[in-house]
């Protein structure tokens, strides 16, 4: 939670009556000022502000690592999770997808719930209230290749909406 | 004196109960963080996509160059399929059709297309404010909540490196609060050293006889040519109007309508043999609708990141009238 207040007061949004009581935390806590010091050396660094010979000593640091391949646990779990919702379809497959979407993906309904627009049912059911809707047909990725450059939701997440436009022609489409 | 004074305590309550529908402007100043972020900064890492019954997991990495950003999008499920996106086009490489399509911003601004009063758009049509401190891919990060103020539009949830300002995961969700698509990265290294080659294409070699699919795109008047879009849901203005080549045909008309977050694209095509067997009616992907209309000797479709009755009341306001 300190780490919020931390960011807040390099964003200059700490208004004057929590300014010194911040302050005095920074302090006082040696584990604040360490996290302090990292945000403004990862701001440093982004901003190419980084001293020459810290730069030299951390790719040093980095050469001697083992590289660690992180991604391919990552990838079968994707799998498994196609692969379970070919096989259970109809109800189950509804089911599914509420038990997918809820833990991490989905981890504070209460919020949303809190969120939502005027106008909206209170406690509305999850995945059964989802329009019946055709599933779009193949041939769509050109519209959404034209459309996404103009999409500023999507300009926030740089190029990873692109994955929109470039479906799998022989993947789970139309199911 | 009691009674003036509980009007007093009501009057000062007042500007406050109006207060609670107004952005935050602490949210609002992450936004304009987030949109900073991503033009600034290199990075790599891996995220999912997760809409409808389905899950894909992509490696994305951007590095910024001499010449500028270059962005690279690696989907690791299914076929292999890339694209690679510079300051002014995006090049899509889809081995299992033997197809490279490509998408020029020429003589339009660079990416991304925001604009500085869209911010402003935004809030029109959103509140926003800040939520709880979350961790995503080992990072803490700030929960921004973006909520319509009417149901002409979806609202996301966005969570943003406390340090950087990278968006780390961005959840859609629908009028009823269903989630429609999230993007959510498992794994990610900000700044740093990234080689080059991890940006460029890898099927260059192979795809040298591969059909290319050239976009074509210019910036063009298309009410010269009888068409007009009536009106527009609340709060959505027009972007931008353009030709461009589309499903081999050329000259296709598009024009796009914004309300800052969102975005509708829509396209008026000619009725040809090609595509004589297109059904009307409406379709939807995560958070992607679509309506296809048929409007005299030519097919209306209308895409984008909003609610069915979004695109269409856009696809029922088109109008063509012989210029």
């Amino acid at each position: 939670m300190m780490n919020e207040r931390i960011s807040a007061l390099m964003d200059g949004e700490v208004d004057e009556s929590e300014l010194t009581r911040d302050l005095n935390g920074l302090r006082s806590d040696g584990g604040l000022r360490r996290t302090w010091d990292i945000y403004h050396l990862i701001g440093d660094s982004l901003r190419g502000h980084a001293a020459p010979a810290f730069v030299a000593r951390v790719s040093q640091r980095l050469a001697a690592e083992p590289t660690v391949l992180a991604p391919q646990r990552r990838a079968p779990r994707g799998k498994f999770a196609q692969l379970a919702f070919s096989a259970a379809a109809g109800a189950a497959g509804v089911a599914l997808v509420v038990w997918l979407a809820l833990p991490g993906l989905n981890s504070e309904p209460q919020q949303v719930a809190a969120s939502a627009p005027p106008g909206a049912p209170p406690g509305a059911p999850t995945a059964a209230s989802v329009p019946a809707v055709t599933p779009v047909a193949v041939g769509v990725e050109n519209y959404l290749l034209a459309h996404q450059s103009f999409s500023p939701a999507g300009a926030m997440q740089g190029v990873a909406p692109y994955v929109r436009t470039v479906a799998d022609e022989r993947g789970g489409r139309g199911k | 004196m009691t009674r003036l004074r509980l009007l007093l305590i009501a009057l000062s309550l007042l500007p406050l109960s109006a207060a609670f529908a107004q952005s935050d402007p602490a949210a609002m100043r992450w936004l304009q963080r987030i949109y900073s972020a991503t033009q600034r900064l290199s990075y790599t890492g891996t995220f999912v996509y997760h809409h409808d019954d389905q899950v894909e997991t992509s490696r994305i990495t951007r590095l910024v160059v001499a010449s500028g950003p270059v962005e690279k999008l690696e989907i690791l499920d299914g076929m292999p399929r890339e694209i690679i996106r510079s300051r002014d086009q995006v090049v899509c490489y889809l081995p299992s059709i033997m197809t490279i399509k490509i998408d020029k911003q020429s003589g339009r601004h660079p990416f991304p297309l925001i604009l500085p009063d869209q911010l402003k758009d935004l809030a029109e049509s959103y509140v926003v404010r800040k939520g709880e401190v979350e961790r995503v891919a080992g990072y803490d990060c700030q929960v921004i909540v973006l909520e319509p103020r009417d149901n002409l539009r979806y609202g996301q949830k966005l969570c943003a490196d406390l340090a950087t300002g990278m968006l780390l995961k961005a959840k859609t969700f629908s009028e009823k609060n269903d989630m429609l698509e999230t993007f959510t990265f498992t794994q990610l290294r900000i700044g740093g050293y990234i080689d080059r080659e991890k940006v460029k294409p890898r099927f260059v070699a192979q795809a040298k006889d591969w059909r290319v699919e050239d976009s074509d795109a210019a910036e063009a008047d298309l009410t010269q040519a009888g068409w007009t879009v009536r009106s527009q849901p609340p709060g959505f203005r027009k972007v931008t109007e353009m030709t461009r080549t589309l499903n081999g045909a050329s000259g296709v008309g598009h024009i796009v309508f914004s309300d800052g977050l969102a975005a509708v694209s829509v396209f008026i095509e000619p009725a040809a043999a090609r595509n004589a067997a297109r059904q009307p009616g409406l379709s939807r992907q995560g958070a992607i609708s679509v309506y296809v209309r048929r409007l005299e000797s030519h097919w209306v479709t209308v895409v984008g990141e909003a609610p069915a009755e979004s695109v269409k009341l856009i696809a029922n306001a088109v109008e063509h009238r012989k210029p």
